[in-house]
């Protein structure tokens, strides 16, 4: 397990740098330069503006500075808001993301599992057309049709929630709603998959047989290897929802780290970008190695491919 | 054991959630008022700041010399009780009052401002803004290295006084010491901005969360002149102009600056948002540059044909929401187009005065009327009900097309317009703009375009390389004062990016910012805004507008040219 867990590790290393210099390469070969306006300063003070934050070093040496201030975790100031470091920036930001990303990842996960039952309660019913349906809904309709239908219904229509805002417990609500449709649908869609193929399976028959009923074969036999399926999803959908959702922050003005992917990009904010990068990167790796220990925990076959 | 085991994600995934609600900043209740203030602000240091959003925040927390009539924008008593202006107009001597401090009680004195102007003077600091100051005796020599700071003729006469010596009359000056770059800045600042720095304004920083909001609060040490009403206001960070108008239809804000481009024509004519909708004259002009080193734009005629093709009038009405004015020249809301505003506002049952953009010029206006040997007119002459269509007739167009050896529509004659490109940057309305000029061009002249959308900064780097055929541009006034937009297309500046040089607009352009005779120096202006729109790269479309939603539960908001509403005017209505 131990050396699993060594050798995890190291690929993440890897991995982590990879992308950090690969980003650093895209970033630095975009047009135009974070100081770049309609009104641009005299060229003496730009050549002074990037002497002060170093962009006049060869890339080569940027590169280095940037890979040292990141493994120091010091990456120094953004380059469109200097008055703060983009450390703190994406720290004052994260825990707003992982709190909206954590609420619809177990809310979504939940609703999903629950679903995923009642339609494999009877296969063909009702029922089970209802939650097919409405998973592929969740899945397939864009988060800002959603998030516009929601404000639109929900805030206008019945004057129930917020808008939009970070100002009280109700504001989260509509944002966690349409967050969390998506992976409510996907595990929706993979635990009714799962409990399909599983009540298939001699154990449930046999259990089915000695006259256990249906909904307790389903619950106490079937739903554990079930779930397996949605375990090896689960990484890479918390990453996703963890560090902060593009759309929905735009549209319910949370202040979250997700649009620091788009601006900082679109502002040129070199270490921003990284920053943003490195991050979604650090998260998905820790996450998907959690959820590959999980599943050797879960899973006593996989403990023997392991070794 | 593998149901226990989701279970087990679930509870990390519930824990790390109370963590992090834990971990984020607590949310602080409303404000008295709270500003939907666009997106989230660079810098919040008077030197390092360039955008609206920022300005808005620095005037609140800072105090210049001179603070601005909100209304009129004649400047009046800030951190100066009084000053005096030398006859030639190149000399100023400010007295400060004497009770002045920072947020944090410590002195404020004549000092301050001498340090904080010299550092934005001072090349190394690399303020964007150091250039307003550049025609301060010994600036331009310091910032080109030969002199040193100590030659910069900004000098203190005791602890109260303020001197500052300009190689020629600078009349928008005492508009420019209300402005963010030169508020006074705390020594501690060393080129930052927080709510540790203390500031000298009616207001101070009390929280700032990062793309969520900044909240000011009343400074108990402040001694101006000012007297605020509001003791609390927040400023929004918000990105999308859909969010802000949720937000403030939903009573969440009082003020948004942003709206969606597509809700315009419903703010206009709805009967319960045309009363909160704000679209004023603003000092700013929508344009194209042209690269006149491409044919066929070398051609005059051609460049005259594609001007008089352009039905302004629809253009702004029916792309644009209809508030915008047509524009024929380049300095924005001459005299016709501030009166047709005006009837366009009575209209809609709003009477409310609307100053003049820049008291004292007359702008000038490309007409399709002939007048001796040129098409450029003075607006002075100009009726306001001959405004909407003065500059458009495409049958002249073509006629002139013609003439010039081209083919145009009907005939198969003359040389064929080679294709066109236009540039322009993705997003708000440039594209429908762009396509609807390529539509208006092909139906009206035969000609071809191409359009090349091109993110923001892509977009300015393929400019400022002179990379294009017709590219999308605007311009907004850095002071009320024509000089802001005709010295753009000098020779030297930085900012014309058309490749473009003409040596007498250069000298005329010297001639009006050295003349200290305002009649003069308007009509010096006039001359070179003549040759501009004659000879110059550019094709003006619209005067701009800005665009604030206000709710009507505040007072003290007032139309200026400039869009700065003063906060320390503004209030709430008694109920």
């Amino acid at each position: 397990m131990s050396t699993i867990l060594l050798r995890r590790i190291g690929a993440a290393v890897v991995t982590i740098w990879a992308v950090f210099t690969i980003s650093f390469i895209i970033v630095r070969a975009a047009p135009g330069g974070p100081f770049d306006a309609e009104r641009d300063p005299p060229a003496d003070v730009k050549r002074a503006i990037e002497e002060r934050y170093n962009l006049d070093a060869p890339l080569w040496s940027q590169y280095l500075d940037q890979l040292r201030g990141w493994i120091l975790l010091d990456p120094g100031p953004s380059l469109r808001q200097p008055d703060h470091d983009v450390a703190s920036i994406l720290s004052a930001g994260l825990p707003i993301s992982l709190l909206l990303g954590g609420l619809a990842l177990v809310l979504g996960t939940t609703i999903g599992i629950v679903l995923g039952m009642l339609a494999t309660l009877r296969i063909g019913g009702w029922l089970d057309h209802l939650v097919v349906v409405i998973a592929s809904i969740g899945i397939s309709l864009p988060l800002y049709v959603i998030a516009g239908m929601l404000v639109l219904g929900v805030s206008f229509g019945l004057g129930w929630l917020p808008p939009a805002g970070w100002e009280s417990v109700p504001s989260l609500v509509l944002p966690v709603l349409c967050l969390a449709l998506a992976p409510a649908a996907q595990a929706a869609r993979l635990v009714r998959s799962g409990l399909v193929e599983m009540s298939g399976e001699e154990f449930a028959r046999t259990a089915r047989a000695k006259g256990v009923s249906p909904f307790s074969v389903l619950l106490r036999h079937c739903l554990r290897p079930a779930l397996i399926p949605l375990v090896t999803t689960i990484g890479p959908t918390a990453a996703a929802l963890l560090t902060g959702s593009l759309v929905i922050e735009q549209i319910f003005a949370i202040p979250g780290v997700g649009m620091h992917f788009i601006q900082g990009a679109l502002n040129r904010d070199y270490p921003l970008v990284l920053g943003a990068v490195l991050l979604y990167t650090v998260v998905l790796q820790l996450l998907t190695l959690l959820a590959d220990l999980l599943l050797i925990a879960l899973d006593p076959r996989l403990r023997g491919e392991s070794r | 054991m593998k149901s226990r085991g989701i279970a087990l994600v679930l509870l990390i995934g519930l824990i790390g959630t109370f963590a992090a609600s834990w971990l984020t900043p607590p949310l602080p209740g409303r404000a008295d008022l709270v500003i939907g203030n666009g997106t989230d602000p660079g810098s919040l240091h008077p030197h390092r700041a360039t955008g609206i959003p920022e300005g808005r925040i620095i005037r609140a927390i800072h105090e210049g010399l001179v603070l601005l009539d909100p209304e009129t924008l004649e400047p009046s008593a800030g951190c100066a009780e009084s000053w005096q202006v030398s006859s030639d107009g190149t000399h100023y001597r400010f007295h400060l009052q004497t009770s002045l401090t920072w947020s944090d009680g410590s002195t404020l004195d004549a000092r301050d401002f001498r340090r904080s102007w010299l550092d934005l003077i001072d090349p190394l600091q690399g303020a964007p803004y150091g250039d307003l100051l550049e025609a301060v005796v010994g600036a331009r020599d310091w910032r080109n290295g030969h002199g040193s700071r100590q030659d910069v003729e900004i000098r203190t006469d005791g602890n109260h006084v303020l001197e500052i010596e300009f190689k020629h009359p600078i009349p928008w000056f005492l508009y420019l010491c209300a402005q963010t770059p030169l508020q006074p800045v705390h020594p501690a600042a060393a080129g930052r901005a927080g709510v540790t720095i203390p500031t000298n304004g009616p207001w101070k920083l009390i929280q700032w969360n990062l793309r969520d909001r900044i909240r000011i609060e009343t400074n108990p040490h402040y001694r101006g002149p000012a007297h605020p009403e509001l003791e609390s206001i927040d400023f929004l960070a918000v990105e999308s102009g859909n969010t802000q108008l949720n937000i403030f239809a939903a009573g969440m804000s009082d003020w948004t600056v942003r709206v969606p481009p597509a809700a315009i024509p419903v703010l206009r004519t709805d009967d319960n948002w045309a009363p909160l909708w704000r679209a004023d004259p603003y000092l700013g002009i929508s344009f194209y540059r042209l690269n006149l080193e491409r044919p066929p734009l070398n051609d005059p005629a051609v460049r005259r044909a594609l001007s008089l093709a352009i039905d302004r009038q629809q253009l702004c009405r029916d792309l644009l929401g209809g508030d915008p004015e047509p524009a024929y020249g380049f300095v924005p809301w001459p005299r016709p187009a501030i009166e047709r505003q005006r009837q366009k506002l009575s209209a809609r049952g709003i009477e409310q005065p609307i100053p003049t953009a820049l008291a004292g010029y007359h702008g000038l206006a490309l007409s399709s009327q002939i007048s001796g040997q040129t098409a450029v007119v003075p607006t002075s002459n100009v009726a306001a009900s001959d405004w909407p269509t003065l500059g458009y007739d495409p049958e002249q167009a073509r006629e002139i097309l013609r003439k010039a050896g081209w083919r145009v529509p009907g005939t198969d004659r003359g040389r064929r317009l080679p294709p066109l490109e236009i540039l322009h940057p993705s997003g708000g309305t440039n594209t429908i703009v762009a396509e609807w000029l390529q539509l208006t061009w092909k139906q009206e002249l035969g000609m071809e375009t191409h359009i090349r959308a091109m993110e923001w900064r892509s977009f300015l780097d393929v400019q400022r390389a002179v990379d294009y055929d017709l590219s999308r541009s605007s311009w907004i006034a850095d002071y009320p004062d024509p000089a802001t937009f005709l010295t753009l297309f000098t020779s030297d500046a930085p900012n014309s990016r058309t490749g473009w040089s003409d040596p007498e607009y250069d000298r005329l352009v010297g001639q009006a910012l050295a003349e200290t005779d305002i009649h003069r120096r308007m009509e010096l202006w006039q001359q070179a805004e003549r040759i501009l729109l004659e000879r110059g790269p550019i094709l003006p479309l619209w005067s701009m507008t800005s665009g604030n939603l206000v709710s009507d539960q505040l007072s003290g908001f007032f139309a200026n040219p400039l869009d700065q509403h003063d906060l320390r005017s503004i209030g709430r209505k008694s109920p």
